[in-house]
């Protein structure tokens, strides 16, 4: 298992789009995602758990990743964030 | 009379009578099931999710909506596709015992409250998409597909307390050409469909719900969120005349969006526009302009706190030059002076007119300058660019800026990144020192382009922000034509292209001298453009008072002007 914390680097946080992508990308992989904000556990391959998150500009989540392909989820995700999902 | 106010989220005046819908309340009753029945309900569940995205897939396919509105529908079938409501429907179903509706219509309930109790006000509007797609399962399960849509004549204008993207949709199909609502805002993707629909739309109506009746007759502007119950006849009136006036006129533009700039003794003029910022894109092409004569990159710098990366003004760049399909998009670089800037603390300039501005900036500060130059030379392969810089004072400022666009090829090409070699350069004129060395810049650069603000206030030495002497400011001063003049001469010598950028261009009293003058380019204001064409169109430039560089007089000038009033 392999645990990340990241800050939402984007200006409008996780609102719908960035969510969609973000799981999209979970779900092209076999491990399992968890995502953690401020004690609120969710599973990383739901849009609505995500979107639950409500993640803002700033906000800080904890990504873990557990199962065969880990590595590989964590690092797409982890570019994502870096990207800020393709905005500003 | 009752006046309401909103917000005003798109489109102009509409009036109609009122059609209230209030909010469908399907299979609210908890309904129970037999243990038997679970795996028939879960059946149907399954086949409700297949039918919904078959539906979405169709609504996207039918109407040719752009990638933004696709967007909130891929959204939708994510929602249906979630592997948690799959398990919380499966455990509603086993654990509770309760009807598939039962336990879709709570589920989506707790989802839409769940956003609506959030402080964000863009996670609030998730609730409407978790509503909406709520809705529709519910609808598909009962065959009742189609919403309320139908009895709706489209000169009625539906009155909702908030309003989905599906129901959009539905009534933009419908031929519905306005409908208000008590909620919503201007961030929700609603607000996003309607606009890009050109469906006139009115939001955050206070006690909407409460005030109209069906059947009242409504005035709605949307534009200044203007909300009218049974207008009384002056109000009529006032708007009737605004619409009737802006209809025809807009008509009468619109009949020319296809049209040539051609004058009646058939010379050919190419205007384009003035771009200020990418939103301003989908206009443009709306509008049908023959290509972008400058668009300002100071946006860039002034409206983040940072400084823009060679990244982010590519992608910005790549995206105008590949909506505008192959049509010239000239690009001017930064035209900033450094008190601009974020991070630059310079100290203020007692003449910043006469100061570091525009080039002179740009090649103060290389790092800067060559950041924005890759990112030209780059997204030019995805269409046809053509790059200017401003406040250009002579041969050798040119020589300099394009020894760092040199430079920054190198760079790219030792980097293996592509970048397009085919792309031009040129010189704004807009300092009389560059015009009147017109002739050897001109044997250098691809093209001119004329900035005739600059260029008048440094000919006449006039600040025009300036109340006193502001009268001074005079574009058609025969010394500001002269240089304009000598200029095109030696565009037309060199065998380069000459435009007219500045606000000149786009003042229609000056359209005739121009063109009198020989010049064929004009890049105007995008809101100008089907004006100055339809005043082409009506010119007949052999039949003009005859004026040239040989009788250029402040007589002669005054007269030509008078004999178009």
């Amino acid at each position: 298992m392999i645990t990340k914390d990241v800050s939402v680097s984007n200006k409008l946080g996780l609102h719908t789009r960035p969510s969609a992508l973000l799981v999209k990308t979970a779900t092209k992989y076999r491990s399992e995602l968890m995502i953690i904000k401020d004690g609120m556990e969710i599973n990383g391959k739901s849009i609505m758990g995500v979107m639950m998150l409500a993640a803002e500009f700033n906000s800080l989540i904890t990504l873990q990743a557990d199962g065969v392909d880990e590595e590989y989820l964590m690092n797409d995700l982890l570019e994502l964030f870096e990207t800020k999902f393709g905005e500003e | 009379m009752i006046k309401l106010c909103g917000v005003g989220i798109s489109g102009g005046v509409c009036t109609g009578k009122a059609k209230v819908i209030y909010p469908k309340q399907k299979s609210v009753i908890k309904k129970s099931i037999s243990p038997e029945a679970i795996n028939g309900e879960w059946d149907r569940f399954v086949s409700t999710v297949d039918n919904l995205i078959a539906d979405t897939n169709k609504i996207v396919d039918d109407l040719n909506i752009d990638e933004n509105d696709k967007a909130i529908f891929s959204a939708h079938i994510m929602i249906v596709q979630d592997p948690e409501l799959h398990n919380k429907i499966k455990k509603c179903l086993n654990d509770e015992l309760i009807s598939l509706e039962s336990a879709i219509y709570e589920h989506f309930s707790y989802m839409a409250k769940y956003f609506r109790d959030l402080d964000d006000e863009m996670f609030q509007q998730r609730a409407t998409d978790y509503e909406d797609v709520g809705q529709r399962m519910l609808s598909h399960l009962s065959g009742d597909v189609n919403l309320d849509v139908k009895s709706i004549e489209p000169d009625a204008i539906p009155i909702l307390s908030s309003i989905t993207p599906s129901q959009v949709i539905a009534f933009f199909n419908a031929g519905v050409k306005c409908f208000c609502t008590q909620h919503g805002s201007i961030t929700s993707h609603s607000a996003i469909l309607a606009k890009s629909m050109g469906i006139c739309y009115i939001a955050k109506l206070q006690d909407l719900l409460k005030t109209v009746k069906d059947g009242d007759l409504l005035l709605v502007d949307g534009k200044t969120g203007g909300f009218y119950i049974e207008p009384d006849s002056q109000t009529l009136t006032d708007y009737r005349r605004i619409v009737e006036a802006d209809s025809i006129r807009q008509s009468e533009l619109a009949n020319l969006i296809n049209k040539e700039a051609r004058t009646l003794d058939d010379v050919v003029i190419s205007l384009s526009v003035n771009m200020e910022l990418p939103e301003e894109l989908d206009y443009i092409k709306e509008i049908n302009a023959d290509s972008i004569g400058l668009f300002r990159t100071e946006f860039l710098y002034l409206e983040s706190d940072k400084l823009p990366s060679e990244e982010d003004q590519y992608k910005i760049y790549s995206k105008v030059l590949r909506e505008l399909q192959g049509n010239q998009v000239t690009i001017r670089t930064m035209d900033l002076g450094g008190d601009k800037f974020a991070g630059f603390q310079q100290e203020a300039e007692e003449n910043p007119y006469l100061g570091c501005r525009g080039v002179r900036f740009s090649l103060q500060n290389p790092g800067l300058f060559k950041t924005q130059i890759k990112a030209l030379l780059r997204a030019g392969v995805h269409g046809t660019l053509r790059v200017m810089f401003p406040m250009i004072n002579d041969l050798s400022d040119y020589k300099r800026a394009m020894k760092i666009v040199n430079d920054c090829k190198l760079e790219l090409s030792n980097g293996n990144i592509p970048y397009a070699e085919s792309i031009e350069f040129g010189a704004m004129i807009e300092v009389p020192s560059a015009a009147l060395t017109a002739e050897e810049l001109g044997s250098q650069c691809d093209f001119f382009s004329i900035g005739t603000n600059d260029l008048t206030q440094y000919t006449v030495a006039v600040d025009r922000n300036n109340e006193d002497i502001a009268h001074l400011f005079v574009s058609h001063h025969p010394a500001v034509l002269k240089l304009m003049l000598l200029t095109l001469e030696n565009g037309q010598s060199n065998d380069i292209s000459v435009s007219i950028c500045g606000e000149m261009a786009s003042e229609l009293k000056y359209i005739p001298l121009l063109l009198k003058l020989g010049f064929r380019e004009l890049s105007v204001n995008p809101r100008m453009l089907s004006e100055v064409k339809e005043l082409i169109r009506s010119l007949n430039l052999s039949e003009l008072y005859n004026i040239s560089s040989s009788n250029l007089t402040q007589n002669s000038i005054e007269t030509f002007l008078k004999s178009m009033e």
